[in-house]
């Protein structure tokens, strides 16, 4: 413990040391530890809407959440909706950026301040390795909490692929004598193609019998889960191309085939 | 006798030197499986840490009770890679299954009871091991978060 503190300067360290005994990646560290960890605290304050960091930057700092909300996202190339892309969201003695631990110490998501002010604390990873090549048992420490701090991140990520499953969509082609002889097999078998190019493992296809629009065949049915399924007629293998990449892959139903 | 060639490639392991090698190798035994036979299931408690000699291991994504639907192949595990990290990482709940996915697999085990006090008492080989340990629990991370995305994004399309 550096003993050349002032009063003041003494106060504001404890108050950062009992902060940073919150703070899980530090737990068991003791107050030394803890102290020399303070040295290296950078403090600094966002808006709502900033950007943190960003994905694909070299990951150079370990990041702690002292005040506010950040979430963590991903982008969709012309889209945006935040809220629907959000990944994780981090409050108060929450880490984030151990990225800069992990090979290849880039980050991997974006990071933005969601709530109206975001005050953090950044840590140079350099700094830290530093010191854990003069302390092995605070590196030891150290190191044990952030695996786990992303083995309980790991946790979380599944259960919210379980809350979002996986988008099943299924496509019928109506094969009886009808739709046989309009070309049904050559559109079965271009749908497959499809997806074999695509490599979609949501995608399954099946034959099934008329539906009774027979002036119309080929008829297709595409079915995406929790909507509603929509029927195309006169199908080709060249409309099935449309079909596969606006409807099955980007939702734009082609109303101009579609047959009520 | 541990081989200390293939001991000092093992993943989590470089950093350590002889001696350092040379204790925890102490705690390795060798152990195998057959094709589709389970190494573990998430529905365990986890004891070991376990590095692959031979063959292939498969981890899986099962979330219990969770339809079929949500199971996947995140990674395959091979030569020199290890698993069961969730023996040294709190809070010692297994996240992924592991299956056997080659005909034979070769595996040496450590008890989670001989690797922690080892690294009580050297913390040099605590640091060293669970800095390489962080890299892999974290690689495996982003593989969920990239299939995690993939999905959310494909869902976001779809609903567009």
């Amino acid at each position: 413990m550096n003993m050349s503190y002032s009063g003041d300067e003494k106060e504001a360290l404890m108050a950062h040391l009992d902060f940073l005994k919150k703070v899980h990646v530090f737990g068991e560290l003791n107050d030394d530890q803890l102290t020399a960890v303070s040295d290296g605290c950078v403090e600094k304050e966002y808006r709502k809407g900033d950007k943190l960091f960003d994905e694909g930057e070299n990951a150079r700092h370990l990041w702690i959440v002292v005040d506010g909300t950040v979430e963590v996202r991903f982008n969709l190339p012309g889209y945006d909706a935040p809220q629907t892309n959000t990944v994780s969201v981090t409050s108060s003695t929450q880490t984030i950026g151990w990225s800069s631990f992990v090979p290849p110490y880039k980050y991997s998501l974006p990071v933005y301040c969601t709530s109206k002010t975001c005050k953090v604390l950044k840590i140079r990873k350099d700094f830290l390795l530093n010191l854990f090549e003069r302390d092995s048992k605070m590196g030891y420490l150290f190191m044990s909490n952030i695996a786990s701090v992303i083995s309980i991140m790991l946790r979380q990520l599944q259960e919210s692929a379980v809350e979002f499953p996986q988008t099943r969509i299924d496509v019928t082609v109506h094969m009886s004598t009808c739709g046989i002889s309009a070309g049904a097999r050559k559109v079965l078998a271009a749908f497959y193609e499809e997806i074999d190019r695509a490599g979609n493992s949501n995608v399954s296809v099946k034959s099934a019998p008329c539906i009774g629009k027979c002036s119309n065949e080929p008829n297709v049915t595409v079915e995406i889960s929790g909507e509603e399924p929509v029927i195309y007629g006169k199908v080709s293998p060249e409309k099935v191309k449309s079909i596969f990449t606006e409807h099955i892959l980007k939702g734009n139903i082609q109303k101009e085939w579609m047959v009520h | 006798m541990i081989d200390f060639d293939f001991l000092e490639n093992v993943e989590v392991l470089q950093d350590l030197d002889d001696s350092q090698l040379s204790a925890i190798g102490a705690c390795f035994n060798e152990v195998s499986f057959q094709r589709g036979e389970e190494i573990f299931d998430i529905s365990k408690e986890p004891e070991a840490l376990w590095a692959v000699m031979e063959g292939e291991v498969s981890l899986h994504h099962e979330m219990p009770g969770a339809a079929p639907l949500t199971e996947m192949t995140i990674t395959t595990i091979s030569r020199y890679m290890i698993l069961g990290i969730s023996s040294l990482v709190k809070p010692h709940r297994y996240i992924l299954s592991a299956y056997c996915a080659t005909r034979h697999c070769r595996l040496l085990k450590a008890e989670r009871d001989c690797l922690i006090p080892l690294f009580e008492e050297d913390p040099r080989i605590g640091y060293l091991v669970m800095n390489r340990l962080t890299g892999v629990v974290g690689k495996r991370f982003h593989q969920v978060q990239e299939e995690f995305v993939k999905r959310r994004g494909q869902d976001l399309l779809n609903h567009w």
